[in-house]
Order: C-alpha cells, then structure tokens, then sequence
C-alpha cells in the first residue's frame, strides 16, 4: 500500500470516527485537510455529505451525494444517504423508492429493513411496518435499529402484552441506549407511571441537554407530574374521555338539580362557580406551568 | 491600474483613491510587510481578506505576517488554508516553515509485544504560570487548593484525609481558555506539559488506538513531574451509550483500565482533560479515581476581560478608551469573542480612515459600535447548562455551574 | 427475501398526519354528530382510506340524521326544550368521535410514538361545525314541515 492510500484511509477512519461522536466541527477541520489531498475520492465526498447532513445542511447534503451518483450510480451508502435526506425533507415516496431499489440490490440487510419499515411507520403505514422490522429481525434478531422500530411498531399496535415483551427484548440488549430510554418512558407514560418516566427522562436531558426535543419531553412529563396538576387527575389519566366524563356529570348534575325538590338545588350555584373555575384552571394553568417549569 | 515601483505614500494616496482595488492593497501591503511594519501589513492583507476570501495571495501574506511576528502555528495553519486554494503558488519562506514544522518535536518509541516500533509524537509546550493568565481569581484560588497543592503537597493532604488522587475534568463553554488554565497548573506545579488530541490517539488499525493511549501514559510516567493533558475529553471518551461505533467503546474501556492502573502509580503526575461538553463524556470516565474532580471553568470575568482588551490595544493607536467599561459591557464574552470584537472595531477604524482619509486613533465607541453585532458564542453553552441544572436534580457535578447561572440570574 | 415487502407503497396514497383527538372533541361539541363524521371523513381521506373507512362515515352520517329525526319526529313535538336536542347531539357526537379514534388509533398512536405533528385543528372544525349547522338546519326544516310527527 503507498503513502497516498494510507493517508486516505487514515483521513477516512478518522472523520467517520469524529462523525460518529458527533465533533462535527472537529471533522470538518480534518475534511478541509483531506478533501484538496483527494479530492475525488468517493469515500471521503460521502462523508462531507454526511457532515452537512449533521449540521441541517440538506441542501449541501444533496449536491455532495448527487456529485457521488455521478460518478459511481449505484453507490450504496450515498444512495442510502439521498434516501436519509429524503426522508428528512418528507419526501416518503423518493425515500421509499430509493430503498426498494437498495434491498433489491441487498436483500440481507437487516438495516435497510429497518431504515424503510421507519419511513412506513413515519407515513402510518404501520402494518407493513411491523413486517419490515420483523424481517430485519429475521436477519438480524440482535439488530438494534430493528429492535426499536418493532418495539415502536408494538407500541402502535398493540399497548398490552406484546409491548411490553418487546420492550424488554430491547432492553435486554441494548440496555444504554438512548432510544431505549425513550421507549422505556413512552411506555411509563402510556401506564400513567408519569413520576417514573419523568425520572427518567430527566437522565435523558442530563446526558444530552443540548437537545430541545428531550428538553421539551421531560419538561411535558414534569408538568404532567407537578402536583398542581392533581385536580386534573381525570384529564391526565383518560384524556379526551376524562373531560367527556366530566361534561356527562355536569349536565346530570344539574338536570336532576333543575327538578322541582331536588335535594341537589342548593348546591347548583356553588357548584356552577366551581365548575367554572375547574374548566378556566385546566385551560390556563398546564400552559402557564410548562413555561414557568422551562 | 499597476503599482509598479511607486513610492509607499503614493501608493497609500491610490487607495484612498481606490479602496475596492485589492490588488493594489495587496501590492501595498507587501511592501510594507518588506519594510518590517508587521503589524500594519497584516492589518492590509486581512482587509484584503475580507474583499476576496480566497485571495491565496492575500492569505500567504497574513501567514508571512504570523511567522514573522513569531505566531508560528497561526501562520502554518493560514499557509495550509492558502495552500487549498486555486491559484496557489508556493512561498519559499513557509514552505520551509512547514517542513521544519512536520519533521520536528520530540518523538517517543514504544515498543509492541510483536517487537515492532510505535511512534508517538508530543506536543511539549513553554511553560505558563497563573500570572500569565489574565483576572479569574476565583477560580485560580479553586485550582489551587483542588489541585496544585494536594499534587505539590501530598503529605500534607494525607495527614487532613484529604483525597487527592485521580484525575481532573476542566469544563465549560469553548474559548474561555481551559486549555490556558491547564497549562497555567503545569507552570505551577513545575512540571512538564503534555498534552493529546483525539488525532494522536485515533488509528484505522484495529487495536491501534488503545496502543497509542497507552503509549501517551507510559510516555507520561517516565516524565514525572508530568501534567498529561486530554484535550477534547468528550471525543476520546465519548459516552458509550451514544456511540455507534465499537472503537469508540473499545478506547473508552482502554482510557479506564490505564487510569485504574495508572492509579497505583500516580505520583508526580497529574492527569487533566479539558471539554466544552461534560455530558458527552463517558459517565465511568467521571468515577472516583478518574476524573472525580470537575472543575467549571466560566467565561471571562470582568478583570480578565479588561486586562485582554488592554493587552489587544496595547500597541496600537488609542484615544478616549475607558477599558473597565469595555470590559462591563461585554459580559459573558469568551476570549476569543473578545478577540474578534476587537478585531471588528479596528476594521471600523481602518475603514474609517480609508474612507475619510485621515488617520484617527481607536475610541471606545468604535468598540461599542461593534459590540452591536456580535452576540457571545458562550450563550448556546449557558442556555444548554441551564437544562442540565435544571434536571441534574441532587447531581453535584454541575453544582458549580448552578452557582455561576444563579450568580447571573440565568437560572 | 420477501418480494412481497419490495412493493411501492407510498406513490399512489401517501398518508398526511391527520387532525388531532381535539379536533373530533371539538367538532362534537360545537357542531354534534355531523361535524364529527366530516372530520372522521376528512381524516380517511388524510391517510389515504376513504375506500375502506366509507362504512364508518356512512355510519356517522346515519346516525347524525336519525338524531334529528328523533328530535324533530319525537322528542320536539312531546315538547322537550330546545337545549335537550344540543345534549342529545353533542352525546351522539361524542360516541362517532370514540368510534373514529378508534379506527384511526393506529395513526394517532404511530404519530404519538414518531413525534410526527398534526396539523392545526381549527379551520377544519370551523368548517365542519359550520358545514353541520347548514345540514342540520335543512334536514330538520325537512323532517318538521314534510313529515308528519310521530
């Protein structure tokens, strides 16, 4: 091997290496250094069109890939990286075709399985998602990508016993994981276990507070679990059907109180007041607390 | 329009003339940068800079200006930038820079089970000492009991019960000199500076790159008194759980065993690490024994900063500049925000005088004109340690930090 | 492999997320059973199934008119007040917008757990709230001054 090679592939081990710990800046300062050396090395062009695609530059990300297809059509992990973008930018069908034509090309990959059952269960396609990640795992029982979308997949489903078997298949493997966690306090939370998920998901901002959406998650958990938020018990426990439970016992509440010597008259006007206040509390209060709680 | 041989004053009167021309300020700044004025030739090729970026005349100039006002990385790295541009040409003076650069600094031969030879560069750098480090008395005082007396004075520490060991984890936003402070603890702790970068440790070759980690602490026990210095903590022992790759975890798991074993036979070395992002750090890295210590390193206070502006304007023209109220305005700036605060408001100036044509000095007005634009880059970092106080609950690892962001009123 | 799996699915009906719970909610509220049923059918069309979820609509339709019917044929000329017939049609909207959740729980759930965002709410339920009153209004006037009281 010569010197050229070997400098590429150090270059190309060490961007993929800073890209997967996620020093973005790090390894844009080590593609400047590589790409003027190589400048038309697929490897190398396909990892700047990863790069952009970390720092939300689609645009960027695109041209480079597009740049890839040109000289090498069929190359496989920049067609696997249009089809991220596209999936990215909600272009499903774009996405979908371009991984229908990857598996046609490798159909033993369990992450292409995976990567298109998640763009069916993006667009609720969820019973041919449900296949896909069951055939990934076919493939690859261990796979993680595979095991999370069909946990997902469960929990679109089913909410019962096979939730919960495969949650714990995730979790026996890959215990560590941050997507684990989050499936782990989706499910707390579906059982109105909101202190647990809260507990958690407070982990998960304290491993990565830089991002919004967990920040958002456990700050919606807190609220759920402040203890102003007890009066509103039926809401939280049943949603819609809480407050529809309510409207019910409302309106029998003051038919049987409008009947001529109900026992009930007397309280109709307390009652009304507090009910006012009840329906104003639970509209103004969860928004004021999730900003105060930010 | 050609400068050819024309006399510098006439020179500068066709820029006046002609301020856009950069070819003419490049041949201008040239020939000042002939005449020995550094420091008014780099100010020349960084406004010629800012005309066309990708000027690789204008970028070996400000190099030449960097090497010859001794800032020899600046300039190899500006002469490397130079070098990626179209219509490069070589320059005799940096090349030979960069040669001796590449084929310099002290190399360390490790020798392999297989009897093959691994070879470590070291970055060893001129000692600092916390004089030399501008303001941040309070966290001087912090470093000082936390970890140059207990590393000076081991005796003493043991009799108090005091545990000393393991290692320290500098953190805070990027810029606001954690490296610096680092450098500044070996000054103090006379010992040698050694300091790694995730580049000296990552290799493509399978198992490689925990032979280089534990090359990089070998070399250090054979140089006690020795501070080893992890630069970039978060990308050498980036947490496990968010690593896709098994390299990564296969380096972290090589990071704790030479820490543990390292902690038998820690005296007279010191390992620090620095990082911007202590949550991106493996959570066993932080363990007792390990980086157990972390200490906050905030952004400048306010004597820091003034004594950085001081040392900005120190050698050039200024009048009617109340630094302390430069410093009170720039709150929350990093040292490097300062720096290109600073450089902003001279550009101002220059500008100024450009378009004018008659040369004032730099006022305070100029620096607040240009404090209008510049937001500091430590406010992402605060905004996101902000969410790590506010969830870390009973954690005390980021105490400190909940101080700081009480102490401002940002939490 | 499974060719069966390698099939476009996306090209011809592409699901759009659909209106949120509070929509349906909503709806049955404001506007009763047949508000609801334009919603549920709107979602249909969202997620590209207006073929296979025209059994439900039909449904809610049904039972939005027989509401009426009641009201206008029954309950009106036994002379219940005018508020009961808000009572019985919103509690008629509310039992179509829990049979639309749960055709649509799929969706709703597979958007809850990818974090896909609906769309907003309030111009559909305007709109459909606004759509029943004109249906309502002209199928009672129908039911009051062509058909005879039961």
């Amino acid at each position: 091997m010569n010197d050229n090679s070997e400098d590429l592939r150090s270059a190309v081990h060490e961007i993929s290496e800073l890209l997967d710990r996620h020093r973005l800046a790090s390894a844009r300062a080590a593609l400047e250094r590589a790409l003027p050396q190589h400048p038309d090395d697929p490897e190398l062009i396909l990892l700047a069109g990863w790069l952009s695609w970390y720092e939300d530059d689609a645009v960027e990300a695109r041209r480079i890939v597009q740049r890839i297809l040109q000289m090498q059509p069929e190359h496989r992990e920049a067609q696997y990286l249009l089809s991220r973008i596209e999936f990215g930018e909600e272009n499903y069908a774009e996405a979908e075709r371009l991984l229908i034509g990857l598996l046609k090309r490798y159909p033993e990959s369990p992450s292409l399985y995976a990567s298109y059952a998640e763009v069916m269960l993006e667009t609720l396609n969820t019973e041919k998602a449900e296949q896909l990640a069951v055939e990934a795992l076919r493939l690859d029982p261990q796979n993680e990508s595979a095991l999370n979308i069909h946990t997902l997949c469960g929990f679109v489903q089913s909410g019962t016993e096979e939730q919960r078997e495969r949650l714990q298949k995730l979790l026996r493997e890959y215990p560590d994981q941050t997507q684990t966690t989050i499936r782990l306090i989706q499910h707390l939370s579906d059982n109105g276990q909101t202190k647990e998920a809260y507990k958690l998901s407070k982990e998960l901002v304290v491993n990565d507070p830089s991002n919004q959406g967990l920040v958002e998650f456990a700050t919606t958990l807190r609220r759920a679990s402040h203890w102003s938020m007890l009066p509103l018990w039926p809401m939280q426990k049943w949603g819609w059907a809480g407050s529809i439970g309510i409207w019910v016992a409302t309106v029998v509440f003051f038919r049987v109180a409008d009947m001529e010597n109900s026992p009930l008259q007397p309280y109709a006007g307390t009652v009304a007041i507090v009910l006012i206040g009840y329906v104003v509390y639970s509209w103004v209060w969860p928004p004021i607390l999730q900003r105060l709680i930010r | 329009m050609t400068s050819g041989g024309m006399p510098l004053e006439e020179l500068e009167a066709a820029l006046l003339r002609d301020p856009f021309n950069t070819k003419l300020r490049l041949d201008y700044a040239y020939r000042l940068l002939d005449a020995g004025r550094v420091d008014d030739a780099s100010s020349q090729f960084e406004l010629a800079l800012k005309a066309d970026a990708d000027s690789p005349d204008a970028m070996i100039g400000l190099a030449l200006c960097q090497h010859r006002s001794g800032n020899d990385s600046d300039a190899i790295s500006t002469y490397q930038r130079a070098r990626n541009l179209s219509d490069f040409g070589p320059n005799a003076e940096l090349e030979a820079l960069l040669a001796a650069a590449q084929s310099s600094g002290p190399k360390l031969s490790v020798i392999d089970g297989g009897g093959s030879v691994v070879s470590m560069p070291v970055a060893v750098q001129q000692a600092v000492e916390f004089d030399d480090v501008a303001g941040m008395a309070d966290l001087k005082k912090t470093l000082r009991l936390q970890i140059i007396e207990p590393f000076r004075n081991p005796g003493l520490f043991q009799r108090f019960k005091k545990k000393s060991g393991g290692g320290v984890l500098l953190y805070g936003p990027p810029g606001c000199g954690k490296t610096l402070m680092a450098r500044a603890i070996a000054g103090e702790c006379n010992a040698e500076f050694q300091t790694v970068g995730i580049s000296d440790i990552l290799n493509m070759w399978i198992g490689e790159s925990e032979r280089n980690l534990a090359a990089v602490f070998e070399q250090a026990r054979s140089r006690k008194p020795c501070v080893l210095f992890f630069d970039e903590l978060d990308a050498l022992a980036y947490s496990r759980s968010k690593a896709a790759s098994s390299s990564a975890r296969t380096i972290v798991n090589e990071f704790l065993a030479q820490l543990d074993g390292f902690n038998t036979d820690n005296e007279g070395v010191l390992v620090l690490a620095a990082t911007n992002m202590p949550w991106d750090v493996d959570s066993a890295m932080k363990r007792p024994g390990r980086f157990s210590r972390q200490v906050f390193v905030p952004p400048p206070d306010a004597a820091a900063r003034a004594e950085m502006i001081r040392m900005h304007i120190a050698d050039i023209p200024v009048d009617d500049l109340h630094v302390d109220a430069v410093a009170a305005a720039t709150e929350y700036f990093s040292g490097a925000d300062i720096d290109g605060l600073i450089d902003l408001a001279k550009e101002r100036v220059l500008a100024d005088i450009l378009s004018s044509g008659s040369e004032r000095a730099l006022q305070q007005q100029d620096i607040l004109d240009a404090l209008e634009g510049v937001v500091p880059s430590t406010m992402d970092w605060l905004k996101t340690a902000r969410n790590l106080v506010k969830f870390s609950g009973s954690d005390a690892s980021y105490k400190s930090v909940e101080k700081y962001l009480k102490g401002i009123k940002r939490l | 492999m499974r060719d069966d799996l390698l099939t476009t699915t996306l090209e011809s009906t592409e699901a759009k997320p659909i209106l949120p719970v509070g929509a349906l909610i909503g709806a049955a509220f404001f506007g009763g059973a047949l508000a609801v049923t334009i919603i549920g059918g709107d979602n249909a069309r969202r997620l590209g199934r207006s073929n296979k979820d025209f059994f439900w609509v039909l449904l809610g339709l049904a039972a939005g008119i027989a509401t009426l019917a009641i009201w206008a044929l029954v309950l009106e000329p036994d002379g219940f007040a005018r508020s009961n017939f808000r009572i019985l049609n919103r509690g008629v909207g509310f039992a179509i917008a829990g049979l639309f959740y749960m055709v649509h729980r799929f969706a709703y759930r597979a958007m809850q757990m990818t974090g896909r965002k609906s769309p907003s709410p309030w111009v559909p339920v305007i709109c459909a709230v606004l759509a029943a009153i004109v249906l309502q209004s002209t199928i009672l006037y129908f039911f009051q001054n062509t058909m005879p009281s039961l």
